[in-house]
């Protein structure tokens, strides 16, 4: 079990830097807050910063491909009152 | 009582945030801008986006008034603005799932909706969050400030705290998040939960990132030193700032209690216990009740599925706060005052140890009895569990509700009944003085019996009271 963790912790690690050298953003800002953030919050978000633009970069071309795809069918029957595929 | 750390009006609970604080003055809320806070309080309000919050109903509404009747607390505010004043406040910690999670949609609907104007939220409390019936309304405008571009989410740490762990811990584990959460009164750390999650349950995406890797960074040596690098060498592009917000919505949307999926909100059904003669009968005296003293609120101690919370809503009480220590009930009452848009709140209550005053020299989040404003109550199916599955003197229950409101009705259940027999079917009977005689005389020594009645075979009996 110990030795599972271990290799988990190494593994978050190794990922960590291998995707922040990946998709890391560099420039810098400054940042002000009556909040501590948190460290683990600070970093995590530093970590995805880059995840997070590919994964709404490919929400907006998998509602493209959606949409498409739903005009090709639609196009035979009627245009009208498309689904909205945001809707919950 | 006195609130005094700034001010006798001072709300204890609001004096974290610099740029302002909240005082309560004859039954009217006021709040500070302070000048540091000003210069985002006139940015926020010249983008439209609270005028937009308000109109829509998901943020307070507010008015700027003259300093001066704050007397000397709005001396060195910038603006006093006056809010409108909420029939009640309660707490994360005695919301059930389902109004925790409707408060954390609201919450990150509220954060996504001002990035659009430019607006950022300086932080993620569960404390700013309050509820009318069952529909989440904000409460701290000053929380806006501007957006600064490529800023991080300051809030994200204690958004999960106080929102996201909490749901979690139910939705994973099964565990209900109340007791935790009162105890820590900050929500559940990550570092907490990621203790106690099952390993195949921190693979996905969601639970890996918000909770497993956020712990372990937290932890890890040197994190200060990272997190500063990353604030000052990195930035968190709007896009994906919107994206995080985005995906805890959806995630969060679909997280239910553990075993109960959703059955539980498509098995309510409307009504379907209101057959028996016995609810019929309690039915109409709730109704007689609330259409005599017109409650403005009223307090359902033991509230269940909220039948009868409804039957004094459809009878004219204004708005019922209601009380139970059954999360499933709690989730099912919940669901009932959403599907039919009743204002009616039920809140997780173990009658016999409610909230404290806790926080902040114990004035921070105050104890239910000190936010106790109910004008009626009714307390159906309650007496015996205390007084025989808590072994509470029965005068001493008697002395707690009379206490709570100036009327009400208390139902009181006979030894003989199934249920009270249910109670004592492991157990000695050491109850020699639970009876109907001694409950009346109790409550006749505190209050005028207006009417009672009985009204199942088994003897349960309802008391109308006035409190002397």
């Amino acid at each position: 079990m110990v030795n599972a963790r271990q290799l988990q912790i190494y593994i978050f690690n190794a990922t960590a830097h291998s995707v922040m050298v990946l998709l890391g953003l560099s420039y810098s800002t400054s940042a002000f807050a009556y909040l501590d953030p948190g460290t683990g919050s600070i970093i995590l978000q530093g970590l995805i910063a880059g995840v997070m633009v590919v994964v709404a970069a490919g929400g907006v071309f998998w509602q493209r491909i959606k949409s498409f795809m739903s005009s090709l069918f639609s196009s035979t029957k009627s245009s009208k009152n498309d689904p909205d595929i945001n809707s919950d | 009582m006195s609130f005094g750390i700034i001010s006798k009006a001072a709300v204890a609970g609001s004096f974290r945030d610099p740029g302002g604080q909240v005082y309560l003055l004859d039954g009217r809320v006021f709040r500070t801008v302070m000048p540091c806070a000003v210069e985002d309080f006139n940015f926020v309000r010249a983008t439209g986006l609270i005028s937009e919050l308000v109109e829509k109903g998901q943020l307070i509404p507010e008015s700027i008034v003259d300093p001066a009747m704050l007397g000397e607390a709005g001396a060195d505010a910038s603006y006093v603005l006056e809010h409108p004043l909420l029939p009640f406040i309660s707490y994360p910690y005695e919301w059930s799932f389902a109004a925790l999670k409707a408060a954390a949609i609201h919450h990150l609907d509220i954060h996504l909706c001002a990035l659009e104007y430019g607006v950022t939220l300086s932080d993620a409390t569960a404390y700013n969050i309050q509820f009318r019936g069952v529909v989440p309304v904000f409460i701290d405008s000053l929380s806006f400030r501007r957006y600064q571009e490529g800023e991080f989410w300051m809030g994200h740490r204690q958004f999960c705290e106080q929102f996201l762990n909490p749901l979690l811990l139910r939705s994973i584990t099964g565990i209900p998040h109340n007791s935790w959460y009162r105890g820590g009164m900050e929500g559940i750390s990550a570092q907490e939960l990621n203790q106690i999650l099952p390993f195949h349950r921190k693979l996905s995406f969601n639970v890996m990132t918000h909770v497993v890797l956020q712990a372990r960074f937290q932890s890890q040596a040197g994190s200060q030193r990272d997190a500063e690098r990353v604030v000052t060498k990195r930035k968190l592009a709007l896009t994906a700032f919107r994206q995080m917000l985005l995906g805890l919505r959806k995630w969060i949307y679909k997280l239910e209690p553990a075993g109960t999926g959703k059955t539980v909100w498509q098995e309510y059904s409307q009504d379907n216990s209101y057959s028996s003669d016995e609810t019929q009968l309690k039915r109409k005296f709730i109704t007689l009740f609330t259409k005599s003293v017109s409650p403005k609120i009223l307090w359902d101690i033991g509230c269940n599925s909220g039948e009868y919370s409804k039957a004094a809503l459809d009878a004219g009480a204004d708005s019922v706060m209601g009380f139970d220590f059954d999360h499933g009930a709690l989730d099912l009452a919940f669901s009932r005052a959403s599907l039919e848009g009743l204002n009616f709140l039920p809140l997780y209550l173990d009658a016999a140890n409610p909230a404290p005053s806790q926080g902040w020299a114990q004035r921070e989040r105050l104890g239910l009895m000190q936010r106790s404003n109910a004008d009626g109550i009714i307390a159906l199916a309650l007496v015996h569990h205390l007084a025989i599955g808590k072994n509470i003197p029965l005068p001493s229950v008697v002395d707690w509700l009379v206490n709570m409101a100036p009327q009400g009705i208390i139902e009181f259940v006979q030894k003989s009944d199934p249920m009270v027999k249910e109670l004592l079917r492991l157990r000695e009977d050491i109850f020699d003085n639970y009876n109907a005689a001694s409950f009346v005389r109790a409550l006749e020594e505190r209050a005028i019996i207006v009417k009672s009645e009985i009204v199942s075979v088994s003897g349960r009996q309802l008391f109308w009271f006035r409190r002397r």
